[in-house]
């Protein structure tokens, strides 16, 4: 392609390349997290098995606010998101007093359930925090997608025949399958790519780009928040004690004014006192702007307060760019899709970071830095899974009725993650590689079985349920996959030393 | 809905065909299908395909075109880098079942 | 490949890049920032609207500044572009000026 001269696609290579080593390791965390998050309440369907009763949405919530009135009655605020086709339990945040909680609460008693774990929330807070305190780990987040879709730029102009090298894979020639490897990851799923990086810096926009708020609204940040969702009523707390009308009457009005579509969220702001509001938002299942319509009461007594359904061009704009990136519309094929882009480009983000060795080692042994990133490369790439595999294993080892049960499990999940990056620090990576992958394969084979798992999974066949079959299968095909790779960077390891042995006898 | 997918995964077939990958993709009909004709046609399949997605009244098709596409693509790329006599036969088998499955509907 | 890497390790290559590295992305930041601003006041409809058009044409300034940065001919260019920018979109957004409620 004579368009670009070759001196401007050299300098856009070398930006990609660095931009990529920059925050490659930060990016493949993120892209992880968030293609995990695609199955988000599956995962947590899966982290809670015993948990299967199940109940109408509006029943749901109300036995959700019955038990949050006995137990929560002094909380700022009770966020919760109802049960639907894919989630069986009602999500709950609240605060007793000190920090907020998440919780599953039972549909029909309302009580939390037994086995207290973030399930799936904690890959989607991964995603966006990166088990940061708020506002670090979003603007880390928001710096790294700004840092990939510099990189995805540069990365297109720099691809000299992206047209014509569309359907090259060489396998097995080093640095060149590995150039055609991560070329095909990111130029096939290009779409998709920009989209998901282009809509993730747009769900951080408030911190991270917040100036155009502030050109047209000064320091009124509530005036701005009203007015992008209009129908949620925010007012201060009159300080009085008041108790909350039944909730079941406010969501069927709320779903009869979206013209029979379904509610999912509900936020309760102050939900003891005289000022408390009932907001609920319309679903995001059924189209893709995200949060196109609220309706807000009047606590004590149930009376409508506000009210809208979006219009408006650039607000629904703002919608769809959300809901693209959330992709609560998506269903079954197009879901599996949402999750092949991710994995896409994970593996396109891992594939550039092993090509930056690959290619500087093919030409010279490898300076100290670039084997500290060889080394980095093995720890956090094989590393994180092995985190995640773990927290999965943890779920089903730890006891139920343990306290702070759910951070545990958090805590297994770095400090694994942190162990098997230390480990690969201190060893070579010709043992790292396998001795990682080969954890990995264990651990993700072990997920399905370990505490009760094998009879998790024969109730959930007997109940007609795929969520735990279908995923103990990936996991098995994850650890397949590592096996695969434990023999393939042990069988080219002992191919070269047959050849150099064999140099050296003729 | 079957429309587009159909649309789509014929139409891959004929823009790969363009390439070095002729030979194993096109097989016989080499001397029919020659470059330029199969890349018109690739292009206007795929244009075709989008036509359908944006004309039919969910938006979320326009989101599954696209997310069709890495899926097409990939497995194109897959069966041409481990098993390129293969990908001839399930597209064409592809395409017979997707007919087979519109004349039924 | 010696005279190269000697330059490569100089103090004026380094200069260069880290220059080049600081355009590109608290420079690219800051044009994008006043980018945003010019825009959600040049805004057509309500308030909000401007805010979401501003905010979005920002994000598509990142890349092409940071770009801008890398092959601009020299870092003094590189920086007066960033410089030129913040400068134009800061003064349209302040002329402006901020809208009716």
């Amino acid at each position: 392609m004579s368009a670009i001269r070759e001196g401007t696609r050299q300098v856009m290579a070398w930006l990609h390349g660095w931009t990529g080593l920059a925050l490659g390791w930060v990016l493949f965390v993120m892209c992880l997290a968030g293609t995990m998050s695609v199955f988000k309440p599956e995962i947590s369907r899966w982290m809670r098995p015993e948990a299967t009763a199940s109940a109408g949405r509006v029943e749901a919530i109300a036995a959700a606010t019955s038990w949050l009135a006995a137990n929560a009655p002094k909380s700022t605020g009770w966020y919760l998101t109802a049960p639907d086709d894919r989630a069986n339990n009602v999500e709950a945040t609240y605060d007793t007093g000190g920090d907020y909680v998440a919780r599953a609460l039972d549909p029909v008693s309302g009580a939390p359930v037994a086995r207290e774990t973030l399930g799936g929330e904690f890959f989607y807070r991964l995603h966006f925090e990166l088990e940061l305190p708020f506002p670090w780990g979003r603007w880390l987040a928001s710096i790294a997608a700004l840092t990939m879709l510099v990189a995805l730029v540069t990365g297109i102009i720099a691809h000299r025949r992206i047209f014509r090298d569309f359907f090259t894979f060489r396998p097995r020639k080093g640095q060149r399958s590995w150039l055609d490897g991560h070329n095909a990851l990111g130029v096939l799923a290009m779409p998709f790519h920009l989209m998901i990086t282009f809509s993730g810096l747009v769900t951080l926009a408030s911190l991270n780009m917040p100036w155009g708020i502030v050109a047209n609204y000064g320091d009124d940040l509530a005036a701005a928040f009203h007015d992008l969702a209009p129908g949620a009523v925010d007012r201060p707390v009159a300080g009085r004690p008041a108790t909350l009308a039944p909730i079941a009457p406010m969501l069927r009005e709320a779903e009869r004014r979206f013209g029979g579509a379904p509610f999912s969220r509900v936020a309760i702001a102050n939900p003891g006192d005289a000022a408390s509001v009932v907001t609920v938002y319309r679903s995001d299942a059924a189209q893709i702007g995200a949060t196109t319509a609220e309706v807000s009461f009047d606590g004590p007594s149930g009376r409508v307060i506000g009210a809208w359904a979006e219009m408006r061009p650039a607000v629904g704009t703002y919608a769809v760019i959300y809901g693209l990136h959330m992709g609560r519309f998506a269903n079954g094929l197009l879901r599996w899709l949402y999750f092949l882009g991710g994995a896409m480009l994970t593996l396109a983000v891992a594939s550039g970071m092993i090509l930056w060795v690959v290619k500087r080692r093919e030409r010279a042994p490898l300076s100290l830095g670039n084997r500290i990133v060889e080394r980095l490369n093995v720890g956090i790439l094989v590393g994180a899974p092995i985190g995640f595999a773990a927290y999965l294993c943890a779920n089903r080892l730890l006891p139920p009725g343990l306290a702070d049960r759910a951070q545990l499990e958090v805590t297994v999940a770095l400090d694994t993650a942190g162990l098997a990056l230390l480990v690969a620090l201190a060893v070579p990576p010709r043992l790292g590689w396998p001795l990682l992958l080969g954890v990995l394969a264990l651990l993700c084979l072990a997920a399905p079985i370990v505490g009760n798992g094998l009879s998790y999974l024969a109730q959930a066949l007997a109940r007609g349920d795929f969520v735990l079959p279908v995923t103990d299968a990936l996991l098995v095909a994850v650890a397949v996959a590592a096996s695969v790779g434990v023999r393939t960077v042990t069988r080219r390891r002992s191919d070269t030393r047959r050849t150099m042995r064999g140099r050296a006898m003729a | 809905m079957t429309f587009a997918m159909l649309e789509f995964l014929s139409l891959y077939l004929l823009a790969a065909s363009m390439q070095p990958h002729r030979g194993v993709l096109l097989g016989g009909w080499r001397s029919i299908a020659t470059p330029r004709a199969t890349v018109i046609a690739g292009w206007a399949f795929l244009a075709l395909s989008f036509g359908l997605a944006v004309a039919g009244h969910r938006p979320t098709n326009i989101v599954t075109w696209f997310g069709l596409l890495p899926l097409a693509c990939g497995a194109i790329l897959s069966g041409l880098s481990f098993a390129p006599h293969l990908v001839r036969a399930f597209v064409v088998a592809g395409l017979a079942g997707g007919l087979v499955a519109i004349a039924l509907h | 490949m010696g005279a190269r890497a000697a330059e490569r390790r100089g103090w004026r290559y380094r200069g260069n890049v880290a220059a080049r590295v600081l355009a590109g992305s608290l420079g690219a930041y800051g044009v994008a920032s006043c980018l945003a601003m010019a825009v959600a006041r040049l805004g057509a409809g309500g308030r909000i609207d401007g805010v979401i058009a501003g905010t979005l044409c920002a994000y598509l300034a990142v890349p092409a500044v940071a770009i801008w940065a890398f092959l601009a001919r020299g870092p003094w260019r590189a920086w007066g572009g960033v410089v030129v920018l913040v400068a134009a979109f800061g003064a349209m957004a302040w002329m402006i000026g901020p809208p009716a409620r």
